[in-house]
């Protein structure tokens, strides 16, 4: 085990300031995660992935909860303590060219992570080293990040990730934005250092159809919460959790005679200030039922499968025709 | 009976370096009642099509030579005010982002009676189609919703209202420029569904323009693929989905991860980049990424077309 959270909370405070009221970005959030594995966390926007990324990276002060990394606690540690293990957890934000300063080059900023953890190297033989590692040529070291095209500036931010050999990389919707055929080859690059690196990656996406080929385990987000977990192809052959089974339902895919057997749901997101209660996704649970309403589902959290339903569903099980609740 | 027709379209943008001929050569058609997809990737031409036909190019930006039919009439030829009359009237439009189409400032009631301006109703009828509209994309409690300011909307709510207005003048033609994507997939999928019932109600045509694939195939009667400014194959949804004639296309299709069933590490790419459309090759437009690329291919390809499907290829045999 690489990384370990355990009933993870962010708060935020959010409204005017005479008015803050506190909003749970992150509710009591479990998962782990392995050396060398790929574990997808996907949602919907707004679901609490990116907060959950920044609280683990140390970007975002918790409320609760406790996080290990190579065995030793995050949230307890001093950031003297800290860094050392910083290094070993890099980070490719949501924003790839907003997220690189505009004035610095790229063989500058591939480099960058030495400087900031004060790490001694030949700078410009790294670069180099770098670039090559992610395919570009020696010629972007001249480039600054407006240059990029959208797969160029992707390549850079993985250069950074991995300039200190971390062991994990955490990445926030790396391929957002990206045509398909780059896409692929950003994610190819990924997989490719991953095995050749031996790293573990957290790989934070609303595109399922990437999960399915990226990840061994997945996590699925709602209103903050992991809703569903487990293995990524036992969960695409068997979603057990109603949300999850209309997330793959919802994932329209390039042949128009495909069968859709789509599962619409009613009504929007709840708002974070007023969670329902009971099951918070029963607002919008075709198979809710009276009980949903009233009671929380339990959680089984850890390794193993979990769902976050009274009544999970039983494969290719389809909804029923009226909501047996209002 | 075509609702559009494009006609050898060329529009280049001055640049620093040169003209950049930004499309060329580009022809389709969109007929009644049907709804045409433009897809491709970044850079192809898509937002630069839309716009020559919306006469809204930037100052850089010519239409070289051309035509762009509408109900007959060329729109190339029409001045700014008939245009802009064209616009509010009978081509109505949706974009990525809704709030391009909403003001912040003014309820949601009165700008969908602004919009109803050329209506003989009375206001009180007005407002009774605008509940109606709003009814018939969703919105929750739409009475109430006339009263309130876009950003008391959700982002999906937002596109649902732009689509609304969009429909609300009854458009011949409604032209949608990547409308979802900016959109979850949930919320996606509820708005293809959306734009497919109330264009089978309103009876108009749409353009559909969008990079991605699956929405493409899901929404869309006919699709024309885009490949750095050309127009490379057209068909039926079916033709160009199941029986790909360019090479361009088959790649495309076969890059997208969610076209393949069975899992894989490797997702296939299509290696190189577009080429510099300061300078664009002389013979086929995709010739330096292509793997059935041979001499020939270094000569402009024919257009070539089997049961109205066609594709620019010197490999493609009729
Ligand atoms: N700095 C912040 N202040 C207040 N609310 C925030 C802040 N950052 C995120 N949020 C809220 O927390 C929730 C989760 O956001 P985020 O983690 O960005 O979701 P995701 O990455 O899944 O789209 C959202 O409701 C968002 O509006
Ligand atoms: N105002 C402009 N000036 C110069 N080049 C432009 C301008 N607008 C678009 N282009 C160029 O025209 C080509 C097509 O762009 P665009 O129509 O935006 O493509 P798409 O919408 O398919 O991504 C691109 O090479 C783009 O850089
Ligand atoms: S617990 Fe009930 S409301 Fe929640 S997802 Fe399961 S069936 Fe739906
Ligand atoms: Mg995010
Ligand atoms: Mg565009």
């Amino acid at each position: 085990m690489i990384l370990t959270v355990r009933d993870l909370e962010v708060t935020f405070r959010v409204g005017p300031w005479f008015n803050r009221q506190p909003i749970l970005a992150v509710a009591g959030v479990s998962f782990d995660v392995d050396a060398g594995e790929t574990f997808a966390l996907v949602g919907e926007s707004g679901s609490g992935k990116t907060t959950l990324a920044h609280a683990i990276n140390g970007l975002q002060d918790i409320s609760r909860g406790e996080m290990a990394f190579m065995s030793q606690r995050i949230e307890t540690s001093s950031p003297g303590e800290m860094k050392p293990l910083r290094r070993h957890m890099a980070m490719m934000f949501q924003d790839p060219v907003g997220s690189l300063s505009p004035r610095m080059k790229v063989g500058d900023l591939v480099v960058e992570p030495f400087r900031i953890h004060g790490i001694q190297a030949n700078l410009q033989e790294e670069a180099r080293r770098l670039l090559s590692l992610v395919g570009l040529s020696g010629d972007f070291s001249d480039r600054y990040p407006h240059q990029l095209s959208g797969g160029q500036a992707r390549r850079v931010g993985v250069a950074r990730a991995i300039a200190l050999n971390p062991k994990l990389i955490i990445a926030d919707e790396p391929t957002a934005g990206l045509d398909v055929s780059v896409q692929g080859e950003v994610l190819n690059l990924l997989n490719d250092l991953r095995e050749r690196l031996g790293l573990a990656m957290i790989i934070i996406t609303h595109n399922l159809h990437v999960v399915h080929h990226v990840a061994d385990r997945m996590a699925v987000m709602y209103l903050g919460r992991i809703v569903e977990a487990g293995e990524t192809e036992e969960m695409f052959r068997a979603p057990a959790h109603p949300y999850t089974a209309t997330l793959l339902s919802a994932n329209p895919e390039p042949d128009p005679d495909k069968a859709r057997n789509r599962i619409s749901l009613p009504a929007e997101v709840p708002s974070l200030l007023a969670r329902p209660p009971g099951c918070e996704f029963h607002t919008r649970c075709p198979w809710a039922q009276a009980r949903c309403a009233r009671e929380t589902p339990y959680t089984e959290n850890g390794r193993k499968r979990h769902v976050a339903c009274h009544t999970p569903l039983a494969p290719g099980a389809r909804p029923p025709a009226t909501r047996s609740i209002q | 009976m075509n609702v559009l027709g494009i006609r050898n379209l060329n529009v280049t943008f001055g640049t620093e370096g040169g003209p950049l001929r930004a499309l060329r050569n580009v022809s389709f058609d969109v007929p009644r009642h049907r709804i045409v997809g433009v897809v491709g990737e970044s850079g192809c031409g898509k937002s630069t099509l839309i716009n020559a036909i919306l006469g809204l190019l930037a100052d850089n930006g010519q239409v070289e030579s051309g035509q762009i039919l509408f109900e007959e009439r060329d729109l190339t030829q029409m001045d700014s005010l008939e245009m802009q009359a064209m616009r509010g009237s009978r081509i109505s439009t949706v974009f990525q982002d809704p709030m391009g189409a909403l003001n912040p400032v003014i309820s949601v009631g009165k700008q969908m009676l602004h919009i109803q301006y050329r209506s003989d109703l009375g206001r009180t009828e007005k407002n009774a189609r605008s509940v109606e509209m709003l009814r018939r994309v969703r919105i929750p409690d739409p009475k109430s919703a006339l009263s309130r300011y876009p950003h008391e909307f959700s982002g999906g709510m937002k596109q649902r209202i732009a689509i609304a207005m969009a429909m609300m003048m009854e458009p011949v033609l409604l032209i949608a420029d990547e409308p979802t994507t900016a959109l979850d997939a949930t919320l996606e999928v509820a708005t293809i569904e959306l734009l497919q019932e109330l264009q089978a109600q309103i009876g108009c045509s749409v353009l559909f323009i969008s990079h991605h694939l699956g929405v493409i195939a899901e929404l869309c009667d006919d699709v024309v693929v885009m490949y750095a400014g050309e127009v490379v194959e057209r068909g039926t949804t079916r033709q160009i989905f199941h029986d790909p004639l360019h090479p361009y296309t088959e790649r495309l299709l076969r890059c997208d991860p969610a076209g393949q069933s069975t899992r894989t590490r490797h997702l296939p790419t299509i290696p190189g980049e577009i080429p510099d459309l300061r300078d664009p090759p002389k013979g086929c437009i995709f010739a330096d990424r292509c793997d059935r690329r041979e001499t020939i291919c270094e000569t402009a390809p024919p257009e070539v077309e089997m049961g109205g499907h066609r594709a620019c290829c010197h490999r493609v045999k009729p």
